[in-house]
């Protein structure tokens, strides 16, 4: 029964986000239009294949680095038990709440305030330094809740016999391996994938190029050929890690477990609260103050022309992205759940497709594809943006879920279906409560992935509506620098607060829960 | 729990059809390059006088001027926009070769000077603006700036002239008329000369006008509404019209074009009237600082004056298709600068 409702959700997906994409690569392939396979060949000159590498090591570095803050950083805000460790998770977050390119123009500024060159951050090295930044609480998120879900049990085992430092080594760190893995491939996918940063940066890469043939010379085919390149590499990493990684709990977010089998002392948590907020002030807090500093130069006039221009905006986004993540939840959960404990190579290689596509290749195929007579109900409504973000972000909603759903024993259900229960009903009050966690988690990251979107949605936004990062970056190629600031710092505010009131009634649900149980 | 589900559905449906819109009785849908801040005002009145409503897509700095181009590139076979409002000829030019932009004549036109107007009408100028150069006062005295865009290659300024990205914006459309006006091998000379001084390449104009402003760099090309905005900002920058004893200085006027199958064909007839109009020359005049194209408009008070400024003898057309031909080596420039 349930590879019906599969089958069903696959074609749905397939006909709203993998067809226009089918659709441009079968056009570049020379159905309907005058290009040849010799096209192709573009990919093997040595220009193509140089920068094809600087993009590799570019992501490769990111996804390292990124990856060991992630773990540092995952470590501590997990295993500590730390005061305020809620607040300091949301404030790590802070980078994920901001377009990249932001974060791009205030390095500069702080090495132009300090009166220093920012050559040196005009560079590949800049790019990574950035970039990491930028990405690193993806790591940490992933990879603290690895930890969190790591039986406390086998922790205790451990550390009867040696130092907890030979612990982590030993028994922790291969524990949290595949969570490694799939964070550095994820963030690998989203380095190699992102354009504005390496373009702000003078750095090539690949996306450069894809973007100068799309806008210099207005060659779509060879931009798109070239965009083959990049979802090759990410094909290349998926299937690395479905080979590698089936069956094993990665990219998780929940707290199954919970419990930590590692005490921290006081020293130590000091010692770890410092690293943690030594990263936080030199990563986030310096360009943050940077941005409030140019913003609130002239006085608040500035601030509250920012408000004025951005108000209608904030609603549209937040609402659209409301919607954006909760479909990306529902179709994250049943496509996660359908496929039941198995990898459906099928079902993740369509969505690493649409994920890693780059966004300005994303764009044209929903235009070619939706833009006809027929179709017009979906090109000229707010239904194509959401589309946008399914095929942006589904990937990541539902490796968050599948993942999670891979821990919910299924023995449970099957128990509530001998019980009399029906399918549905074990579902809903047997599964979906046990997930619940992480639905929330990938309900948060989604709506926070879909606020930032801007790739695509400038590209096939309707006439007439307006979303919060394309209306700061319209108006920021003229706006003085300190109303841009003052721009930016709105946006920051206003997601990071939805996002903080979203945590709190999670948390104030979870109090009450606890104490009232479910009814 | 199901029914709830369906709800929520139905809630999502409802919402999000809200919006559709397309060749509706009472509006005109507008694509344009020109900065949001500058454009959005001026179809704010529009809307507010005629009672037709405007949407609008605008360009960011992220896309460089490009983004809605390529927009109405995929769109072509079933367009959605009225009219394209761009600040340059370029682009109205890549439209006429694509077949995308139909000939049209605004009553308005009638006071633009011919040179502005396309052979075939594809599309018309009003407000222009102007490349200049800025420096930072701070950093060089008067006496000492550039009058020709040759001296930028003077040992003197090695490493501290920057300009945008020569494959975009009206970057690419300031070198087309450089080659054009020189001759391909005089104009790659200077290039080679520019790149063996150590030019800075900036990702946009706005870019430019930040790192002469901030001192990264003493000098840099730009346009009349960026130096404008500097300067409204107290940026320490003086502005130069660079050619005066020699090729020029490039005037770049805004156009419009009227797009082939436009769904609201009058509604953009009225617009394009009204954004021709002397009153929004003066409108753009006093808030970007562009100069106005019909005669007898009056020039606000520290906006630059046509009258005032050797023009650069261009031919639009030719110059669009002259970039064609020189963006492969516009490319391998700005690659091997990198």
């Amino acid at each position: 029964m349930s590879r019906i409702y599969l089958w069903a959700l696959s074609f749905l997906f397939v006909a709203i986000a993998l067809l226009p994409i089918l659709y441009l690569v079968s056009h570049s392939l020379g159905i309907g239009s005058e290009i040849e396979l010799g096209a192709y060949t573009a990919l093997l000159r040595g220009r193509t294949v140089r920068l094809l590498l600087h993009t590799v090591g570019i992501g490769a570095a990111v996804a390292i680095s990124a990856t060991f803050l992630g773990l540092v950083l995952g470590f501590i805000i997990s295993k500590n038990n730390l005061r305020h460790g809620q607040l300091l998770t949301i404030l790590l977050l802070v980078p994920l709440f901001l377009p990249p390119y932001i974060f791009a123009v205030a390095w500069v500024d702080f090495f132009v305030v300090l009166g220093m060159s920012p050559s040196v951050i005009y560079s590949p090295a800049g790019a990574i330094f950035v970039l990491t930044i930028i990405y690193t609480p993806i790591a940490m998120l992933l990879l603290s809740n690895s930890l969190q879900n790591i039986n406390a049990s086998l922790e205790e085992a451990a550390m009867i016999m040696v130092p907890y430092r030979e612990a982590f080594f030993r028994i922790i760190l291969p524990l949290v391996k595949p969570a490694l893995l799939s964070s550095g491939l994820l963030i690998f996918i989203l380095a190699i994938s992102e354009f504005s940063v390496p373009a702000f940066l003078s750095v090539q890469v690949m996306t450069t190029e894809i973007f100068t043939q799309f806008s210099a010379f207005y060659d779509f085919d060879s931009a798109i050929i070239l965009s083959g390149s990049l979802i090759f590499l990410c094909t290349i990493g998926l299937l690395a890690e479905s080979s590698y990684l089936t069956d094993k709990p990665f990219l998780t977010i929940g707290s199954r477990n919970g419990r930590s089998g590692y005490t921290a002392s006081d020293k130590d948590k000091k010692k770890w609260l410092a690293v943690a907020g030594g990263y936080l002030f030199c990563s986030t807090l310096v360009p943050i103050a940077l941005l409030a500093v140019q913003a609130l130069s002239p006085g608040l006039q500035h601030l509250a022309q920012a408000f004025d221009y951005l108000k209608a905006e904030m609603w549209q986004t937040f609402l659209y992205a409301c919607w954006g993540a909760l479909l990306l939840v529902l179709f994250g959960f049943g496509f996660s759940y359908l496929k039941g404990r198995k990898t459906a190579r099928a079902v993740d290689f369509m969505l690493i497709l649409s994920f890693a596509l780059p966004s300005v290749v994303t764009g044209i195929a929903l235009i070619r594809y939706y833009n006809t007579p027929a179709l017009n109900f979906i090109y000229t409504s707010p239904l194509i943006i959401i589309i946008a973000y399914l095929m942006r972000y589904l990937f990541v909603a539902e490796k968050i879920l599948h993942n999670r759903l891979m821990q919910i024993p299924a023995s449970l259900e099957q128990a509530a279906l001998v019980s009399g229960a029906t399918k549905w009903g074990a579902l809903w009050q047997i599964t979906v409560p046990l997930v619940a966690d992480a639905l929330f988690g990938a309900f948060v990251i989604s709506f926070i992935f879909c606020m930032g979107e801007l790739g695509t949605a400038i590209m096939v936004y309707p006439p007439g509506t307006s979303l919060l990062p394309i209306k700061i970056f319209t108006i920021m190629a003229n706006a003085p620098q300190s109303l841009t600031s003052a721009m930016c710092l709105v946006a920051l505010l206003f997601t990071g607060s939805v996002t903080g009131g979203l945590f709190a009634l999670w948390y104030i649900k979870r109090r009450v829960t606890a104490r009232y149980g479910r009814s | 729990m199901k029914e709830k589900l369906y709800k929520i559905l139905a809630l999502l449906l409802v919402t999000l059809s809200t919006g559709c819109g397309g060749g509706n009785e009472g509006e005109v849908v507008v694509y344009t390059s020109v900065d949001q801040v500058f454009a959005e005002p001026i179809l704010h009145d529009f809307e507010r006088e005629t009672g037709i409503k405007v949407k609008a897509v605008f360009d960011t700095e992220e896309t460089k001027s490009t983004g809605v181009l390529n927009r109405l590139i995929a769109e072509a076979n079933n367009p959605q926009c009225d009219l394209f409002w761009s600040g340059d000829p370029v682009r109205a030019n890549v439209l006429k070769q694509k077949g995308i932009s139909q000939p049209f004549s605004p009553e308005a036109a009638q006071t633009i000077p011919g040179h502005f107007i396309d052979e075939e009408k594809h599309w018309t100028g009003f407000s222009s603006r102007a490349r200049v150069l800025i420096y930072n006062k701070d950093l060089l005295p008067a006496n000492q700036v550039p009058t020709s865009i040759f001296d930028l290659t003077k040992e003197e300024y090695r490493g501290k002239v920057t300009v945008a990205n020569p494959l975009f914006g009206t970057t690419s459309f300031h070198m087309a008329a450089i080659f054009a006006a020189l001759g391909d091998e005089q104009a790659k000379k200077w290039l080679d000369d520019l790149k063996a001084n150590n030019v800075v390449i900036a990702t946009s104009n706005g870019d430019v006008k930040k790192r002469v402003a901030n001192g990264e760099v003493w000098l840099g090309l730009t346009d009349t509404d960026d130096a404008n905005e500097a300067m409204k900002e107290g940026a320490p920058i003086g502005v130069v019209f660079l050619g005066q004893q020699d090729i020029g200085t490039l005037i770049i006027p805004n156009t419009l074009s009227l797009i082939k199958g436009s769904p609201n064909p009058e509604e953009a007839q009225r617009l394009a009237n009204y954004l021709m109009s002397e009153e929004t020359q003066l409108k753009l005049a006093h808030s970007s600082a562009q100069m106005p194209l019909s005669k007898g408009v009056e020039v606000p008070e520290g906006v630059f004056s046509l009258d005032k400024v050797k023009p650069m003898r261009v031919d639009y057309d030719k110059s669009s298709k002259k970039l064609e031909e020189i963006q492969p080596y516009l490319k391998e420039w700005v690659e091997t600068n990198m």
